[in-house]
Protein backbone atom coordinates (compact mmCIF):
# COMPACT_ATOMS: atom_id res chain seq x y z
CA UNK A 1 0.00 0.00 0.00
CA UNK A 2 2.49 2.33 1.22
CA UNK A 3 5.18 1.50 -1.68
CA UNK A 4 2.01 2.17 -4.21
CA UNK A 5 0.76 5.42 -2.76
CA UNK A 6 4.75 6.12 -3.53
CA UNK A 7 4.84 5.52 -6.96
CA UNK A 8 1.84 8.09 -7.47
CA UNK A 9 3.59 10.00 -5.62
CA UNK A 10 6.74 9.80 -7.72
CA UNK A 11 4.40 9.65 -10.79
CA UNK A 12 3.08 12.98 -9.90
CA UNK A 13 6.34 14.30 -8.90
CA UNK A 14 7.30 13.17 -12.85
CA UNK A 15 4.19 15.57 -14.10
CA UNK A 16 4.83 18.60 -12.71
CA UNK A 17 8.61 18.03 -13.82
CA UNK A 18 6.79 17.81 -17.60
CA UNK A 19 4.89 20.56 -16.57
CA UNK A 20 7.58 23.33 -16.39
CA UNK A 21 9.30 23.55 -19.68
CA UNK A 22 5.50 24.61 -20.93
CA UNK A 23 5.16 26.87 -18.09
CA UNK A 24 8.44 28.13 -19.27
CA UNK A 25 7.60 28.78 -22.70
CA UNK A 26 4.68 30.87 -21.43
CA UNK A 27 7.00 33.00 -19.39
CA UNK A 28 9.36 33.35 -22.36
CA UNK A 29 7.45 36.16 -23.73
CA UNK A 30 9.11 37.91 -20.46
CA UNK A 31 12.39 36.52 -20.69
CA UNK A 32 13.86 40.37 -22.39
CA UNK A 33 12.14 42.03 -19.62
CA UNK A 34 13.94 39.83 -16.59
CA UNK A 35 17.23 40.62 -18.38
CA UNK A 36 16.71 44.58 -17.26
CA UNK A 37 16.52 43.71 -13.71
CA UNK A 38 19.93 43.52 -12.91
CA UNK A 39 20.99 46.24 -14.75
CA UNK A 40 18.28 48.83 -13.12
CA UNK A 41 19.42 47.69 -9.49
CA UNK A 42 23.00 48.48 -10.81
CA UNK A 43 21.98 51.91 -12.17
CA UNK A 44 19.70 52.49 -9.00
CA UNK A 45 23.17 51.23 -6.67
CA UNK A 46 25.42 53.39 -9.04
CA UNK A 47 23.26 56.65 -8.57
CA UNK A 48 23.02 56.15 -4.56
CA UNK A 49 26.67 55.48 -4.37
CA UNK A 50 27.55 58.60 -6.59
CA UNK A 51 24.85 61.03 -4.61
CA UNK A 52 26.83 59.75 -0.93
CA UNK A 53 30.09 60.84 -2.95
CA UNK A 54 30.85 57.48 -2.98
CA UNK A 55 32.71 57.39 -5.87
CA UNK A 56 34.70 60.04 -7.39
CA UNK A 57 32.96 61.82 -10.24
CA UNK A 58 36.03 62.52 -11.98
CA UNK A 59 36.01 59.15 -12.70
CA UNK A 60 32.98 57.49 -12.99
CA UNK A 61 29.98 60.64 -13.13
CA UNK A 62 26.57 59.46 -11.79
CA UNK A 63 23.95 58.09 -14.26
CA UNK A 64 21.77 61.28 -14.14
CA UNK A 65 25.15 63.31 -15.13
CA UNK A 66 25.32 60.91 -18.10
CA UNK A 67 22.35 61.77 -19.31
CA UNK A 68 22.52 65.26 -19.20
CA UNK A 69 25.42 64.86 -21.22
CA UNK A 70 23.81 62.61 -23.87
CA UNK A 71 20.78 64.92 -23.71
CA UNK A 72 23.37 68.18 -24.31
CA UNK A 73 25.03 65.95 -27.29
CA UNK A 74 22.05 64.98 -29.17
CA UNK A 75 20.52 68.80 -28.89
CA UNK A 76 22.94 70.25 -30.32
CA UNK A 77 23.21 67.79 -33.21
CA UNK A 78 26.93 66.77 -32.42
CA UNK A 79 25.94 62.70 -31.47
CA UNK A 80 24.12 62.13 -34.33
CA UNK A 81 26.34 63.70 -36.56
CA UNK A 82 29.04 61.44 -35.07
CA UNK A 83 26.95 58.30 -35.31
CA UNK A 84 26.31 59.31 -38.80
CA UNK A 85 29.62 59.24 -39.66
CA UNK A 86 30.30 56.07 -37.99
CA UNK A 87 27.66 54.36 -39.46
CA UNK A 88 28.42 55.89 -42.92
CA UNK A 89 31.87 54.42 -42.80
CA UNK A 90 30.62 50.79 -41.45
CA UNK A 91 28.47 50.36 -43.62
CA UNK A 92 30.83 51.39 -46.69
CA UNK A 93 33.02 48.81 -45.65
CA UNK A 94 30.67 46.40 -44.70
CA UNK A 95 29.66 46.12 -47.89
CA UNK A 96 33.04 45.97 -49.69
CA UNK A 97 34.00 43.44 -46.86
CA UNK A 98 31.07 41.64 -48.05
CA UNK A 99 31.40 41.80 -51.60
CA UNK A 100 34.64 40.45 -51.64
CA UNK A 101 34.36 37.97 -48.89
CA UNK A 102 31.73 36.37 -51.39
CA UNK A 103 33.20 36.83 -54.59
CA UNK A 104 36.24 34.56 -52.69
CA UNK A 105 34.03 32.24 -50.76
CA UNK A 106 32.38 30.98 -54.03
CA UNK A 107 35.47 31.00 -56.43
CA UNK A 108 36.89 28.98 -53.66
CA UNK A 109 33.77 26.65 -52.20
CA UNK A 110 32.97 25.77 -55.64
CA UNK A 111 36.72 25.09 -57.54
CA UNK A 112 39.30 22.86 -55.20
CA UNK A 113 42.17 24.41 -57.72
CA UNK A 114 40.99 27.92 -56.97
CA UNK A 115 40.92 26.87 -52.65
CA UNK A 116 44.31 24.90 -52.93
CA UNK A 117 45.58 28.50 -54.76
CA UNK A 118 44.43 31.32 -52.11
CA UNK A 119 43.34 29.73 -48.83
CA UNK A 120 46.63 29.42 -47.50
CA UNK A 121 47.39 32.92 -48.50
CA UNK A 122 44.18 34.38 -46.99
CA UNK A 123 44.46 32.43 -43.97
CA UNK A 124 48.15 33.76 -43.37
CA UNK A 125 46.57 37.69 -43.84
CA UNK A 126 43.69 36.22 -40.67
CA UNK A 127 46.11 35.53 -38.73
CA UNK A 128 47.20 39.38 -38.32
CA UNK A 129 45.71 41.01 -35.91
CA UNK A 130 43.20 43.93 -36.86
CA UNK A 131 45.45 46.79 -35.10
CA UNK A 132 48.24 46.24 -36.66
CA UNK A 133 46.75 47.00 -40.21
CA UNK A 134 45.86 50.48 -38.83
CA UNK A 135 49.20 52.29 -39.27
CA UNK A 136 49.66 50.43 -42.40
CA UNK A 137 46.53 51.93 -43.91
CA UNK A 138 47.04 55.41 -42.49
CA UNK A 139 50.07 55.80 -44.25
CA UNK A 140 48.72 54.24 -47.79
CA UNK A 141 45.59 56.23 -47.69
CA UNK A 142 46.13 58.77 -45.27
CA UNK A 143 44.02 59.64 -42.34
CA UNK A 144 40.71 60.48 -43.84
CA UNK A 145 37.68 57.42 -44.64
CA UNK A 146 39.72 55.52 -46.96
CA UNK A 147 41.34 53.56 -44.78
CA UNK A 148 39.00 53.49 -42.11
CA UNK A 149 36.76 51.52 -44.58
CA UNK A 150 39.04 49.81 -46.16
CA UNK A 151 40.29 48.16 -42.38
CA UNK A 152 36.69 47.30 -41.71
CA UNK A 153 35.78 45.58 -44.79
CA UNK A 154 39.16 43.56 -43.77
CA UNK A 155 37.63 42.73 -40.59
CA UNK A 156 33.84 42.05 -42.44
CA UNK A 157 35.67 39.79 -45.55
CA UNK A 158 37.13 36.79 -43.16
CA UNK A 159 34.08 35.69 -41.48
CA UNK A 160 31.80 35.91 -44.82
CA UNK A 161 34.84 34.29 -46.82
CA UNK A 162 35.19 31.30 -44.45
CA UNK A 163 31.73 30.26 -43.62
CA UNK A 164 30.98 30.85 -47.50
CA UNK A 165 33.85 28.49 -48.71
CA UNK A 166 33.07 25.76 -45.97
CA UNK A 167 29.24 26.10 -46.99
CA UNK A 168 29.28 25.78 -50.57
CA UNK A 169 32.12 23.42 -50.35
CA UNK A 170 29.67 21.20 -47.98
CA UNK A 171 27.00 21.05 -50.22
CA UNK A 172 25.74 17.50 -50.26
CA UNK A 173 26.89 15.86 -53.21
CA UNK A 174 23.43 14.38 -53.46
CA UNK A 175 22.05 17.51 -53.88
CA UNK A 176 24.27 18.45 -57.05
CA UNK A 177 23.38 15.32 -58.57
CA UNK A 178 19.87 16.31 -58.75
CA UNK A 179 21.08 19.49 -60.66
CA UNK A 180 23.02 17.20 -62.59
CA UNK A 181 20.48 14.88 -63.78
CA UNK A 182 18.17 18.15 -64.54
CA UNK A 183 21.33 19.04 -66.86
CA UNK A 184 22.09 21.90 -65.08
CA UNK A 185 25.67 23.95 -65.90
CA UNK A 186 28.28 25.31 -63.57
CA UNK A 187 26.62 28.80 -62.88
CA UNK A 188 22.94 27.11 -62.32
CA UNK A 189 24.64 24.84 -60.01
CA UNK A 190 25.89 27.41 -58.12
CA UNK A 191 22.76 30.13 -58.26
CA UNK A 192 20.16 27.91 -57.86
CA UNK A 193 21.91 24.35 -55.18
CA UNK A 194 24.73 25.40 -53.87
CA UNK A 195 24.20 29.27 -52.72
CA UNK A 196 20.85 28.65 -51.74
CA UNK A 197 22.16 25.49 -49.61
CA UNK A 198 25.27 27.77 -48.38
CA UNK A 199 22.71 30.47 -46.92
CA UNK A 200 22.37 29.93 -43.39
CA UNK A 201 26.10 29.11 -43.07
CA UNK A 202 27.01 32.39 -45.32
CA UNK A 203 24.72 34.70 -43.49
CA UNK A 204 26.02 33.32 -39.95
CA UNK A 205 29.31 34.39 -41.59
CA UNK A 206 27.95 38.05 -42.18
CA UNK A 207 26.58 38.27 -38.89
CA UNK A 208 30.00 37.68 -37.54
CA UNK A 209 31.49 39.94 -40.15
CA UNK A 210 29.34 43.00 -38.74
CA UNK A 211 30.54 42.14 -35.44
CA UNK A 212 33.75 42.03 -36.44
CA UNK A 213 33.23 45.50 -37.89
CA UNK A 214 32.11 47.51 -35.15
CA UNK A 215 35.06 46.31 -33.25
CA UNK A 216 37.45 47.40 -36.57
CA UNK A 217 35.52 50.50 -36.62
CA UNK A 218 36.36 51.62 -32.92
CA UNK A 219 39.65 51.16 -33.37
CA UNK A 220 40.31 52.70 -36.67
CA UNK A 221 38.87 55.76 -35.18
CA UNK A 222 40.39 55.55 -32.38
CA UNK A 223 43.74 55.71 -33.91
CA UNK A 224 43.60 58.65 -36.07
CA UNK A 225 39.63 60.63 -37.00
CA UNK A 226 38.25 63.59 -36.02
CA UNK A 227 35.12 62.58 -35.95
CA UNK A 228 32.72 59.45 -35.35
CA UNK A 229 31.94 57.47 -32.23
CA UNK A 230 35.47 56.32 -31.65
CA UNK A 231 36.70 59.77 -31.67
CA UNK A 232 34.77 61.00 -29.25
CA UNK A 233 36.42 57.72 -26.89
CA UNK A 234 39.81 59.05 -26.96
CA UNK A 235 38.73 63.03 -27.09
CA UNK A 236 36.64 61.81 -24.27
CA UNK A 237 40.07 61.07 -22.38
CA UNK A 238 42.44 63.80 -23.96
CA UNK A 239 39.36 66.80 -21.85
CA UNK A 240 38.93 63.94 -19.01
CA UNK A 241 34.93 63.81 -20.12
CA UNK A 242 34.31 60.24 -18.69
CA UNK A 243 30.83 61.06 -18.91
CA UNK A 244 31.15 61.81 -23.18
CA UNK A 245 32.84 58.39 -23.16
CA UNK A 246 30.46 56.64 -21.57
CA UNK A 247 28.07 57.73 -23.64
CA UNK A 248 29.96 57.05 -26.72
CA UNK A 249 30.13 53.23 -25.32
CA UNK A 250 26.44 53.28 -24.88
CA UNK A 251 25.87 54.30 -28.74
CA UNK A 252 27.96 51.30 -29.89
CA UNK A 253 25.93 49.16 -27.75
CA UNK A 254 22.61 50.00 -28.79
CA UNK A 255 24.33 50.02 -32.91
CA UNK A 256 25.79 46.99 -32.35
CA UNK A 257 22.94 44.99 -30.77
CA UNK A 258 20.22 46.97 -33.22
CA UNK A 259 22.43 46.00 -36.24
CA UNK A 260 22.75 42.57 -35.23
CA UNK A 261 19.26 41.99 -34.50
CA UNK A 262 18.39 43.38 -37.96
CA UNK A 263 20.84 40.74 -39.57
CA UNK A 264 19.43 38.21 -37.24
CA UNK A 265 15.48 39.05 -38.32
CA UNK A 266 16.68 38.69 -41.58
CA UNK A 267 18.78 35.13 -41.55
CA UNK A 268 15.62 33.53 -40.11
CA UNK A 269 13.38 34.77 -42.62
CA UNK A 270 15.71 33.47 -45.06
CA UNK A 271 16.28 29.61 -43.77
CA UNK A 272 13.01 29.00 -42.04
CA UNK A 273 13.09 26.20 -44.45
CA UNK A 274 15.56 24.79 -42.25
CA UNK A 275 13.98 21.48 -40.06
CA UNK A 276 15.68 22.69 -36.63
CA UNK A 277 13.89 21.82 -33.44
CA UNK A 278 14.01 25.98 -32.76
CA UNK A 279 13.41 28.70 -35.54
CA UNK A 280 14.64 31.33 -33.64
CA UNK A 281 18.46 30.58 -32.88
CA UNK A 282 20.77 33.30 -30.98
CA UNK A 283 19.58 36.77 -31.30
CA UNK B 1 5.41 6.29 -79.30
CA UNK B 2 8.58 6.15 -77.50
CA UNK B 3 11.52 5.96 -79.28
CA UNK B 4 13.81 2.78 -78.96
CA UNK B 5 16.53 2.57 -75.98
CA UNK B 6 19.67 0.40 -77.19
CA UNK B 7 22.49 -0.24 -74.56
CA UNK B 8 25.73 -2.52 -76.37
CA UNK B 9 28.39 -3.49 -74.06
CA UNK B 10 27.50 -1.12 -71.70
CA UNK B 11 30.84 -1.15 -68.93
CA UNK B 12 31.28 0.72 -65.82
CA UNK B 13 34.43 0.21 -63.87
CA UNK B 14 35.61 2.35 -61.41
CA UNK B 15 39.12 3.89 -62.16
CA UNK B 16 42.08 1.02 -62.51
CA UNK B 17 39.20 -1.48 -60.65
CA UNK B 18 37.65 -4.66 -61.82
CA UNK B 19 34.34 -3.28 -63.72
CA UNK B 20 31.77 -3.37 -61.44
CA UNK B 21 29.40 -3.49 -64.40
CA UNK B 22 28.46 -5.29 -67.51
CA UNK B 23 28.91 -6.04 -70.69
CA UNK B 24 25.43 -5.43 -70.86
CA UNK B 25 23.63 -5.51 -73.99
CA UNK B 26 19.75 -4.57 -73.68
CA UNK B 27 16.86 -3.47 -76.51
CA UNK B 28 13.99 -1.49 -74.70
CA UNK B 29 11.45 -1.42 -77.07
CA UNK B 30 8.20 1.07 -76.21
CA UNK B 31 6.16 2.33 -73.06
CA UNK B 32 5.57 0.74 -69.96
CA UNK B 33 7.95 -0.86 -66.81
CA UNK B 34 11.03 -2.70 -66.79
CA UNK B 35 11.82 -3.30 -63.53
CA UNK B 36 15.99 -4.74 -62.72
CA UNK B 37 16.27 -6.57 -59.62
CA UNK B 38 19.17 -7.97 -58.54
CA UNK B 39 21.60 -8.01 -55.14
CA UNK B 40 23.04 -5.72 -53.52
CA UNK B 41 26.13 -4.85 -55.07
CA UNK B 42 25.16 -6.34 -58.84
CA UNK B 43 25.90 -2.88 -60.42
CA UNK B 44 21.93 -2.17 -60.62
CA UNK B 45 22.56 1.87 -59.68
CA UNK B 46 25.52 1.93 -61.52
CA UNK B 47 23.87 0.96 -64.43
CA UNK B 48 21.00 3.85 -64.07
CA UNK B 49 23.58 6.24 -63.74
CA UNK B 50 25.77 5.38 -66.43
CA UNK B 51 22.06 5.72 -68.70
CA UNK B 52 21.49 8.61 -66.60
CA UNK B 53 24.70 10.56 -67.72
CA UNK B 54 25.57 10.39 -63.83
CA UNK B 55 28.69 7.93 -64.76
CA UNK B 56 30.53 7.76 -67.69
CA UNK B 57 30.72 4.52 -68.99
CA UNK B 58 34.12 2.84 -69.72
CA UNK B 59 32.82 0.64 -72.62
CA UNK B 60 29.92 0.29 -74.56
CA UNK B 61 26.96 2.87 -75.65
CA UNK B 62 23.75 3.60 -74.92
CA UNK B 63 21.64 5.40 -77.30
CA UNK B 64 18.01 6.69 -77.91
CA UNK B 65 16.59 6.21 -81.43
CA UNK B 66 20.00 5.54 -82.35
CA UNK B 67 21.18 8.78 -80.82
CA UNK B 68 23.47 9.60 -77.72
CA UNK B 69 20.79 9.64 -74.54
CA UNK B 70 20.63 13.60 -73.84
CA UNK B 71 19.89 14.69 -69.93
CA UNK B 72 16.96 16.74 -70.92
CA UNK B 73 15.43 13.16 -72.03
CA UNK B 74 15.66 11.48 -68.67
CA UNK B 75 13.72 11.54 -65.73
CA UNK B 76 15.56 10.07 -62.67
CA UNK B 77 14.57 9.06 -58.96
CA UNK B 78 16.88 8.52 -56.17
CA UNK B 79 16.20 6.02 -53.63
CA UNK B 80 16.18 9.10 -51.29
CA UNK B 81 13.88 12.15 -52.34
CA UNK B 82 16.54 14.74 -52.41
CA UNK B 83 14.14 17.57 -52.21
CA UNK B 84 15.70 21.03 -52.05
CA UNK B 85 14.55 21.65 -48.65
CA UNK B 86 14.49 25.54 -49.45
CA UNK B 87 11.65 25.29 -51.89
CA UNK B 88 8.17 24.76 -51.97
CA UNK B 89 7.10 21.37 -53.47
CA UNK B 90 5.66 23.44 -56.40
CA UNK B 91 8.89 25.06 -57.08
CA UNK B 92 11.20 21.51 -56.43
CA UNK B 93 8.69 20.14 -59.34
CA UNK B 94 9.47 23.08 -61.36
CA UNK B 95 13.29 22.43 -60.52
CA UNK B 96 13.88 20.95 -64.40
CA UNK B 97 11.45 23.22 -66.19
CA UNK B 98 13.92 26.06 -66.43
CA UNK B 99 13.79 26.29 -70.32
CA UNK B 100 10.13 26.89 -70.16
CA UNK B 101 8.29 29.68 -70.69
CA UNK B 102 6.28 30.48 -67.72
CA UNK B 103 2.36 29.27 -68.70
CA UNK B 104 3.58 26.48 -69.44
CA UNK B 105 5.75 25.78 -67.18
CA UNK B 106 2.64 26.00 -64.46
CA UNK B 107 0.92 24.12 -66.53
CA UNK B 108 3.63 21.35 -66.40
CA UNK B 109 3.72 21.27 -62.93
CA UNK B 110 0.07 21.56 -62.48
CA UNK B 111 -0.28 18.05 -64.47
CA UNK B 112 2.89 16.16 -62.35
CA UNK B 113 1.12 17.44 -59.49
CA UNK B 114 -2.00 15.59 -60.24
CA UNK B 115 -0.57 12.64 -61.19
CA UNK B 116 0.45 12.21 -58.14
CA UNK B 117 -2.34 12.97 -56.27
CA UNK B 118 0.17 15.88 -54.43
CA UNK B 119 -2.08 19.09 -55.87
CA UNK B 120 -3.28 19.64 -52.13
CA UNK B 121 0.44 20.08 -50.89
CA UNK B 122 1.74 22.58 -53.57
CA UNK B 123 3.22 25.54 -51.18
CA UNK B 124 4.45 22.61 -48.34
CA UNK B 125 8.47 22.74 -47.45
CA UNK B 126 9.87 19.80 -47.43
CA UNK B 127 10.24 19.69 -44.09
CA UNK B 128 6.51 19.33 -43.76
CA UNK B 129 5.81 16.16 -45.84
CA UNK B 130 6.19 12.33 -44.89
CA UNK B 131 8.33 10.51 -46.65
CA UNK B 132 6.08 8.75 -49.36
CA UNK B 133 4.40 12.11 -50.01
CA UNK B 134 8.37 13.97 -50.10
CA UNK B 135 8.67 10.30 -52.83
CA UNK B 136 6.04 11.23 -54.99
CA UNK B 137 7.30 14.79 -55.21
CA UNK B 138 10.53 13.40 -56.63
CA UNK B 139 8.51 11.37 -59.00
CA UNK B 140 6.89 14.62 -59.97
CA UNK B 141 9.50 16.61 -60.51
CA UNK B 142 11.17 13.45 -62.57
CA UNK B 143 8.06 13.40 -64.47
CA UNK B 144 7.57 17.08 -65.35
CA UNK B 145 9.65 17.55 -68.19
CA UNK B 146 8.47 14.61 -70.12
CA UNK B 147 10.75 12.40 -70.06
CA UNK B 148 11.55 9.29 -72.80
CA UNK B 149 13.56 7.96 -70.21
CA UNK B 150 12.40 7.35 -66.53
CA UNK B 151 15.05 6.24 -64.26
CA UNK B 152 13.94 5.09 -60.95
CA UNK B 153 16.23 3.57 -58.66
CA UNK B 154 14.77 1.74 -55.53
CA UNK B 155 12.30 4.69 -55.16
CA UNK B 156 10.62 2.96 -52.82
CA UNK B 157 13.07 0.90 -50.66
CA UNK B 158 12.99 3.92 -47.84
CA UNK B 159 9.83 3.79 -47.10
CA UNK B 160 7.34 1.40 -44.69
CA UNK B 161 5.11 -1.18 -46.35
CA UNK B 162 1.94 -0.09 -46.11
CA UNK B 163 2.79 3.43 -47.73
CA UNK B 164 5.20 1.37 -50.55
CA UNK B 165 2.36 -0.53 -51.51
CA UNK B 166 0.57 2.69 -51.99
CA UNK B 167 3.41 4.07 -53.77
CA UNK B 168 3.34 1.05 -56.13
CA UNK B 169 0.15 1.99 -57.23
CA UNK B 170 1.40 5.50 -57.77
CA UNK B 171 4.15 4.88 -60.46
CA UNK B 172 1.66 2.00 -61.80
CA UNK B 173 -0.92 4.91 -62.24
CA UNK B 174 2.11 7.22 -63.73
CA UNK B 175 3.00 4.41 -66.28
CA UNK B 176 -0.09 4.31 -67.53
CA UNK B 177 -0.64 7.53 -68.09
CA UNK B 178 3.17 9.25 -69.70
CA UNK B 179 4.23 7.90 -72.68
CA UNK B 180 7.84 6.66 -70.98
CA UNK B 181 10.05 3.85 -70.88
CA UNK B 182 10.40 3.09 -67.27
CA UNK B 183 13.30 1.58 -66.46
CA UNK B 184 12.30 0.09 -62.26
CA UNK B 185 15.00 -1.12 -59.95
CA UNK B 186 13.97 -2.85 -57.16
CA UNK B 187 15.48 -5.39 -54.61
CA UNK B 188 11.68 -6.23 -54.47
CA UNK B 189 10.50 -9.56 -56.30
CA UNK B 190 6.99 -9.17 -55.77
CA UNK B 191 7.54 -5.39 -56.51
CA UNK B 192 8.91 -6.27 -59.97
CA UNK B 193 6.33 -8.51 -60.58
CA UNK B 194 3.39 -6.08 -59.52
CA UNK B 195 4.25 -3.88 -61.94
CA UNK B 196 6.78 -4.63 -64.45
CA UNK B 197 5.98 -5.67 -68.17
CA UNK B 198 9.79 -7.20 -68.30
CA UNK B 199 12.03 -8.36 -65.53
CA UNK B 200 15.74 -8.42 -65.96
CA UNK B 201 18.11 -10.59 -62.95
CA UNK B 202 21.09 -8.74 -62.95
CA UNK B 203 24.14 -10.57 -61.29
CA UNK B 204 27.30 -9.62 -60.42
CA UNK B 205 29.93 -7.75 -59.50
CA UNK B 206 30.62 -7.30 -62.78
CA UNK B 207 26.88 -7.12 -63.40
CA UNK B 208 25.28 -9.08 -66.06
CA UNK B 209 21.91 -10.05 -67.55
CA UNK B 210 20.86 -13.37 -66.05
CA UNK B 211 17.84 -13.52 -66.88
CA UNK B 212 15.22 -11.78 -68.84
CA UNK B 213 11.64 -12.35 -68.80
CA UNK B 214 8.58 -10.49 -70.53
CA UNK B 215 5.21 -11.02 -68.68
CA UNK B 216 2.64 -12.11 -70.94
CA UNK B 217 0.57 -8.55 -70.86
CA UNK B 218 -2.55 -9.80 -72.28
CA UNK B 219 -2.80 -13.25 -70.07
CA UNK B 220 -5.53 -12.75 -67.91
CA UNK B 221 -3.47 -13.52 -65.08
CA UNK B 222 -1.25 -10.69 -65.20
CA UNK B 223 -3.85 -7.91 -65.78
CA UNK B 224 -3.71 -4.96 -63.31
CA UNK B 225 -4.31 -4.79 -60.32
CA UNK B 226 -2.14 -8.18 -60.37
CA UNK B 227 -3.09 -10.81 -58.17
CA UNK B 228 0.23 -11.63 -55.81
CA UNK B 229 -1.08 -15.04 -54.83
CA UNK B 230 -2.02 -16.34 -58.31
CA UNK B 231 0.03 -19.76 -59.20
CA UNK B 232 1.23 -17.94 -62.61
CA UNK B 233 2.39 -15.31 -60.31
CA UNK B 234 4.15 -17.56 -57.95
CA UNK B 235 5.77 -19.87 -60.40
CA UNK B 236 7.09 -16.61 -62.27
CA UNK B 237 8.60 -15.60 -58.74
CA UNK B 238 9.91 -18.68 -58.38
CA UNK B 239 12.26 -18.26 -61.52
CA UNK B 240 13.61 -15.09 -60.50
CA UNK B 241 14.50 -16.34 -57.19
CA UNK B 242 16.27 -18.92 -59.10
CA UNK B 243 18.24 -16.47 -60.93
CA UNK B 244 18.74 -14.48 -58.20
CA UNK B 245 20.87 -17.52 -56.45
CA UNK B 246 24.42 -17.75 -56.45
CA UNK B 247 25.41 -20.40 -58.67
CA UNK B 248 27.93 -20.03 -61.27
CA UNK B 249 27.36 -17.71 -64.41
CA UNK B 250 27.73 -20.34 -66.70
CA UNK B 251 25.59 -22.88 -65.67
N1 LIG C 1 31.73 5.90 -57.11
C1 LIG C 1 32.17 4.64 -56.92
N2 LIG C 1 33.48 4.40 -56.81
C2 LIG C 1 33.93 3.14 -56.63
N3 LIG C 1 33.15 2.06 -56.58
C3 LIG C 1 31.82 2.23 -56.69
C4 LIG C 1 31.27 3.53 -56.87
N4 LIG C 1 29.92 3.40 -56.97
C5 LIG C 1 29.67 2.08 -56.85
N5 LIG C 1 30.80 1.36 -56.70
C6 LIG C 1 30.90 -0.09 -56.56
O1 LIG C 1 30.17 -0.68 -57.59
C7 LIG C 1 29.51 -1.86 -57.14
C8 LIG C 1 28.07 -1.82 -57.53
O2 LIG C 1 27.44 -0.75 -56.83
P1 LIG C 1 25.94 -0.33 -57.12
O3 LIG C 1 25.67 0.85 -56.26
O4 LIG C 1 25.76 -0.19 -58.57
O5 LIG C 1 25.16 -1.59 -56.58
P2 LIG C 1 23.59 -1.81 -56.43
O6 LIG C 1 23.24 -3.03 -57.19
O7 LIG C 1 22.87 -0.57 -56.76
O8 LIG C 1 23.47 -2.12 -54.88
P3 LIG C 1 22.31 -1.72 -53.85
O9 LIG C 1 21.18 -2.68 -54.07
O10 LIG C 1 22.95 -1.95 -52.51
O11 LIG C 1 21.95 -0.30 -54.11
C9 LIG C 1 29.75 -1.94 -55.63
O12 LIG C 1 30.73 -2.92 -55.39
C10 LIG C 1 30.27 -0.58 -55.27
O13 LIG C 1 31.23 -0.66 -54.25
MG1 LIG D 1 21.77 0.89 -55.64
Amino acid sequence: MAEHSATAEALATRDQAQERPAAQGGRLTLGWTIGLIVPAVLLLAWQLAAGQQWIEADLLPAPVTIAQTFWAMAQDGSLANDILVTVYRLALGFVFGTVAGTVAGMATGAMPFARRLLDPTLQALRSVPSLAWVPLFILWFGIADTSKVILIAVGVFFPVYLNLMAAIAGVDRKLIEVGRVHDYGRLRLMLRIQLPAAMPLYLTGIRGGLGLGWMFIASAEMMGANNGLGFILTNGEEVGRPDQIIVAILAFAVLGKTTDWIVARLAARLTGWQDKLSAESGA
Amino acid sequence: MTRQLDIAGLTKAFGTAAPVLGPVSLTLDGEGITAIIGRSGSGKSTFLRCLSGLETPTRGTATLGGKPIRPAEVGFVFQEPRLMPWLSVRRNIAFGLGHLPKAERKQAVEDAMALVGLSAAADYLPKQLSGGMAQRVALARALAPRPELLLLDEPLSALDPLTREQMQAHILHVAQHIRATILLITHDMDEALALANRVIVLRGPPGRIVLDVTIPEHDPAYAFPRDRTSAPFQAMRRRLIDALEERPLAA
